[in-house]
């Protein structure tokens, strides 16, 4: 029923004496034909449908991508890290006072002359300290008197320690040998890496034989 | 009529069928979501949660300069499950050839340095123990390097544990001092004192993991771990290097037991502690166990006459004597129940207080405190800081503690003058010498100097204060009496031309650890000095136990000397401007 049909319902029906009374009763106007909805609307949804899916899909696809790149990028960077930390390691040990001195022995190099000093009173110059009393290599026959059990990663340096051991370990006719080593031939220096027992080492000492301070263990 | 009939009996069958459907959902629903939610809850979790520790690294130890000394680095523990060990065949699990466990095993052992025959020794103990094993540790401590080979060997069966280590770049380098950890706690010196710095907190994240292992984005959840601080030592590197090695060859060449030096700067902080033998860190069971700690702190011991200088200065300070008071001594000293030696008879000397302190007379020393109260030499002690810990409050340190003056013996009583019948730990002797080179002023030792946190923040140990124990004068007296010691003891390895170097040697007797006399094979020989004296910036001391080939103080002289020699070498300490002031040692009736 249209708006206008209910006012009708509403208004006063009225008797025009000139017009003929009206049939109250009609027939309902047909139905226009409903006509089929148009392709275009269905792709459009359609479309609309699929463009969403695709962007969801799209857009989880970058964000797990981005997962994955950072996964990657944490393993690179672990990975570095791991690289940086054995470097550092590398050179804390080659920067060790050990190292250092071994190193600077093996170029032959000595230590420096003590400063001079000029005292402003007067044009002369004050020379430093005399020299150390001792003597002795800072590597002898039992190792470095001030280990570094890292050194011995260090081939070069390992290398080094072992070559002034065997050095200092090499008897001549004649030399005095400390305590308790009754034999002179073979005796092999103790290596730091794998130390072997000297063939010296075999034979007890005599009861009452000094040891040697450095043999003690 | 009958259709609406059965119209209805639909109905009400669609409904009933429909209240069933839905009251199942809902006790399921409640069973799920309320009942067995935590379990359910849990085993979600386990399938794709996972939760990781993230360590925290302890922190560093430094001397002064920076340079590391302890510091932890990231290693690897490899692990394998027994009963997953397999022979790998090309084609399913990504190998070329075939790998079987043999050849996987002599592989890792030439990435670890491990014998291939003992890993597979161990692998077959345990499968023999328990065939279903899922883990064994197969070699621990692995680099980087390590870690990255055997990673690559992409054994199906083996896990790599991450398992955080403590290194020691610097090795023996002060490893008396920072000691050395064990597998989960610090076991010695700062390692384990200064365990509150360092100690850092560990981690943790969680994460949903995807079927490949990669974090599900957004489920991830991380607590930070708060790394530990580093203390940064007043120790110098360099120098405690070269005053290690020195004392190392010293106790060599002298055939002692055991060297002790130590270095401390004037205003009390310690620039070197060096023992021999001593412990590498990286390698603590290489050492003996008493080899292991400082004996500076923890090995107390009667210092003999390198203790004279207290009593002297005491003495000076009481105002009883005066640098050129002039006594005639002979070498023993008599009285009802007492009886005091010199370590050498000789004839009746005419020396000042001056030349017996130089000379190291026992009998001398008698003398002079014939009219000093013992009370007040023990209060002299005390602020010199005998008898109780030194401020570095060192793992194991002793006191020492002081005797009642009043209980002691009357032998003991003049023995304390001279070092014996009183005990005293090196580092204590160290820094009562500090307060004669720092004008009388006794100022803690001390070794840590900051602590400063992961975020930087810097604090510094609170340290008692300082306390006058002498006059500036009577400090001033006293290192002038020390300096003939050097020049005019009969021994020209001591002195260094052109510097004022104040010291006095002893030679202590060593008692039974039981504590039933002296034993007569054992003696203690020292050195104790301050230099430059006209402004004295280092203390050494230098000691050696039951030397072999010098059994005198004069033994320990030389390296005194070398101590001091490297220490003007390494601070370019500046020759002295003044001249030494004469101070008769001995004296003439000619001359009155």
């Amino acid at each position: 029923m249209t708006t206008a049909a209910v006012l009708d319902l509403h208004a006063q029906p009225q008797q025009r004496p000139d017009e003929a009374p009206q049939r109250h009763l009609r027939a309902l106007p047909a139905p226009a034909l409903r006509r089929a909805p148009r392709l275009v609307h269905g792709v459009v949804a359609l479309a609309g449908l699929a463009g969403i899916v695709v962007a969801q899909l799209g857009l989880s696809v970058a964000i797990s991508e981005g997962a994955y790149r950072l996964s990657a990028l944490q393993g690179q960077s672990t990975a570095l890290a791991r690289s940086e930390q054995s470097l550092a390691e590398d050179v804390a040990v080659l920067s060790s006072p050990q190292n250092v001195a071994v190193s600077a022995d093996e170029l032959g190099m000595l230590a420096g002359q003590p400063s001079q000093f000029l005292t402003l009173a007067g044009a002369a110059t004050a020379g430093g300290p005399d020299g150390l009393h001792m003597q002795a290599p800072t590597v002898d026959r039992s190792g470095m008197y001030v280990p570094n059990a890292l050194l011995a990663e260090q081939p070069a340096a390992a290398a080094t320690v072992q070559d002034a051991q065997t050095e200092a370990a090499r008897t001549y006719p004649g030399m005095l040998l400390p305590a308790g080593e009754a034999s002179v031939e073979g005796a092999a220096p103790a290596t730091p890496v794998t130390p072997t027992v000297p063939p010296a080492a075999a034979e007890q000492p005599a009861p009452g034989t000094l040891l040697p301070a450095t043999a003690g263990e | 009529m009958a259709a609406k009939r059965r119209n209805r009996t639909r109905t009400t069958l669609v409904a009933l069928v429909t209240f069933a459907l839905l009251a199942a959902f809902v006790v399921r629903l409640a069973d799920i979501q309320v009942v067995r939610a935590q379990a359910l809850n849990a085993e979600a979790d386990g399938r794709r949660g996972v939760s990781q520790t993230i360590f925290g690294t302890r922190g560093p130890i430094v001397d002064a300069a920076g340079t590391v000394l302890a510091e932890s680095v990231d290693r690897w523990d490899l692990t394998v499950s027994p009963r997953y060990t397999r022979d790998l065949q090309p084609g399913v699990d990504g190998v070329d050839e075939l790998v079987t466990v043999g050849d996987a095993l002599t592989r890792i052992g030439a990435i670890t340095g491990d014998d291939p025959y003992d890993l597979q020794a161990t692998l077959d103990a345990e499968l023999e123990r328990n065939p279903d094993s899922d883990y064994l540790v197969l070699s621990t401590g692995l680099t980087a390097r390590q870690f990255e080979a055997i990673r690559d060997l992409g054994l199906p069966y083996a896990y790599l544990r991450l398992n955080p280590q403590r290194v020691y770049p610097a090795g023996s380098v002060a490893g008396n001092l920072v000691g050395f950890t064990g597998v989960t706690e610090p076991l010695a010196g700062l390692e384990r004192s200064e365990e509150a710095c360092l100690d850092a907190e560990d981690g943790s994240r969680t994460f949903d993991r995807g079927a490949d292992g990669t974090p599900i984005p957004g489920s991830v959840v991380t607590t930070d771990p708060v790394d530990g601080g580093t203390v940064r030592l007043t120790i110098d590197a360099d120098v405690q290097y070269q005053v290690q090695q020195l004392t190392a060859q010293y106790t060599a060449q002298l055939g002692a037991r055991s060297g002790t030096t130590i270095v401390m700067r004037t205003d009390g902080s310690i620039a070197a502690v060096a023992e021999a033998p001593t412990v590498d860190p990286n390698d603590p069971t290489a050492s003996r166990s008493q080899d292991r700690g400082s004996r500076a702190f923890t090995a107390a011991y009667e210092p003999g006459s390198i203790f004279k200088t207290f009593a002297y200065a005491a003495m000076l300070d009481l105002g009883l004597t005066t640098n050129d008071e002039e006594l005639s001594v002979p070498w023993t000293y008599t009285a009802p129940g007492v009886r005091v030696r010199d370590a050498h008879s000789h004839p009746v000397e005419q020396w000042t207080s001056a030349g017996i302190l130089v000379n190291s007379s026992n009998s001398g020393m008698v003398r002079l405190a014939e009219d000093m109260d013992r009370a007040d030499y023990f209060d002299y002690l005390d602020r010199f800081g005998f008898g109780e810990r030194t401020a570095v409050d060192f793992a194991g340190e002793q006191a020492a503690a002081l005797r009642d003056p009043a209980s002691l013996d009357p032998q003991t009583r003049l023995n304390v003058l001279f070092g014996q019948g009183i005990a005293a730990t090196p580092i204590q002797v160290a820094s009562a010498y500090q307060a004669l080179a720092n004008g009388g002023v006794h100022l803690p030792a001390h070794m840590i100097d900051s602590c400063t946190s992961a975020d930087g923040e810097v604090t510094q140990p609170q340290l008692p204060e300082g306390e006058r124990v002498v006059e500036a004068g009577t400090a001033e007296q006293t290192l002038a009496a020390l300096e003939n010691v050097v020049t005019d003891y009969g021994y020209d390895t001591f002195p260094i031309e052109g510097y004022r170097i104040a010291a006095k040697t002893g030679t202590a007797q060593m008692a039974y650890e039981d504590g039933s006399g002296y034993d007569p094979d054992r003696m203690m020989i020292s050195v104790a000095g301050v230099f430059p004296v006209d402004d004295p910036q280092f203390v050494v001391v230098t000691m050696y136990d039951s030397p072999q080939t010098q059994r005198t103080s004069a033994g320990a002289i030389p390296a005194f000397h070398d101590m001091v020699n490297l220490l003007i070498r390494h601070y370019d300490v500046p020759p002295s401007t003044t001249e030494q002031p004469d101070v008769p040692l001995e004296w003439t009736a000619d001359q009155q």
